[in-house]
């Protein structure tokens, strides 16, 4: 009978609008896939033109991209460490390497920063990997959050 | 010597630490109110002013920043709490009314299609062929 199929075509769209009301205030937040960005921007704010040959002691400019994914506001460490290659990098563990410095900032969901930073290198050596690593605050202290990136880098003693 | 040293140690990594700390405390604070439903962007622009100062050793300015940071992340945590109860309530009460719109037309929907029907058909007069 036709108001059967109507009666039962009612009663399921009120039922779909009842679920999708309840979906929408307790669970509309929920984010699928969470991620953050690092990212490591050469003096002109751009990939590339990153510097390859320094003196010992020498500051050259960097900037850091950060940005926030996580569905929630994120505090991030970043820690630069110096090593050289016969210390691989791992995405599972902290680089054992020492810290040259850390950079903090605090991100809201879907944002980024772009940090100017200035970094020198205390030692010389060839092939020296600067590594820029992404930590994480978890509410007990700073987590390796696995996002790592590095610079190759010559650097020499100073005439 | 020795002594002298440890304590001048003790005076650098003290207040370090100390601020270390702030700044956390005050992040889990923004964390909950954001949590409870609080829009915290403002609360976290501030956030990273007090990183800044303290990274520049602008300590006590960096403190009461912080210590801003706190308070108002508090009080919209509690704010976020009570709209969220209240927009809760609502869904759940909006769901509740579609739900027993559905009952209702369940039950005694045929009812009022048939009197719906015969209202929009008055005056109908069927015709011989």
């Amino acid at each position: 009978m036709i108001d059967e199929d109507i009666r039962t075509v009612l009663v399921g769209l009120l039922l779909v609008l009842a679920g999708f009301t309840v979906f929408q205030a307790f669970f509309a937040d929920r984010v699928v896939e969470p991620f953050s960005e690092l990212g490591i921007l050469g003096p002109g704010m751009k990939i590339g033109d990153y510097p390859r040959e320094l003196v010992v002691g020498e500051e050259f400019d960097l900037f850091l991209y950060l940005g926030n994914h996580m569905g929630s506001v994120e505090y991030y460490r970043v820690y630069v460490k110096l090593g050289d290659r016969g210390l691989n990098v791992s995405d599972t563990e902290p680089y054992a390497a020492p810290v040259l410095a850390s950079y903090d900032a605090v991100l809201v969901d879907e944002s980024n920063a772009t940090i100017p930073i200035s970094l020198s290198i205390p030692e010389s050596g060839v092939n020296l990997r600067l590594v820029f690593e992404m930590h994480r605050f978890d509410g007990l202290g700073f987590v390796y959050h696995e996002r790592w990136n590095q610079l190759w880098l010559n650097v020499t003693e100073p005439q | 010597m020795k002594r002298l040293a440890v304590f001048l140690l003790i005076g650098l990594l003290v207040p370090m630490v100390s601020a270390q700390v702030s700044v956390e405390e005050a992040f889990m604070a923004v964390e909950a109110a954001e949590a409870a439903g609080a829009d915290v962007s403002g609360l976290v622009d501030e956030l990273n002013q007090a990183i800044l100062l303290f990274e520049s050793g602008e300590t006590g300015e960096a403190e009461d920043v912080v210590e801003g940071v706190i308070v108002q992340a508090q009080m919209l945590q509690v704010r976020a709490e009570r709209q969220g109860l209240r927009e809760g309530l609502v869904a759940v009460a909006v769901a509740g009314l579609f739900v027993g719109a559905a009952v209702v037309v369940w039950l005694r929907g045929d009812r009022w299609f048939w009197r719906l029907w015969g209202y929009t058909k008055r005056g109908f007069v069927v015709r011989e062929p």
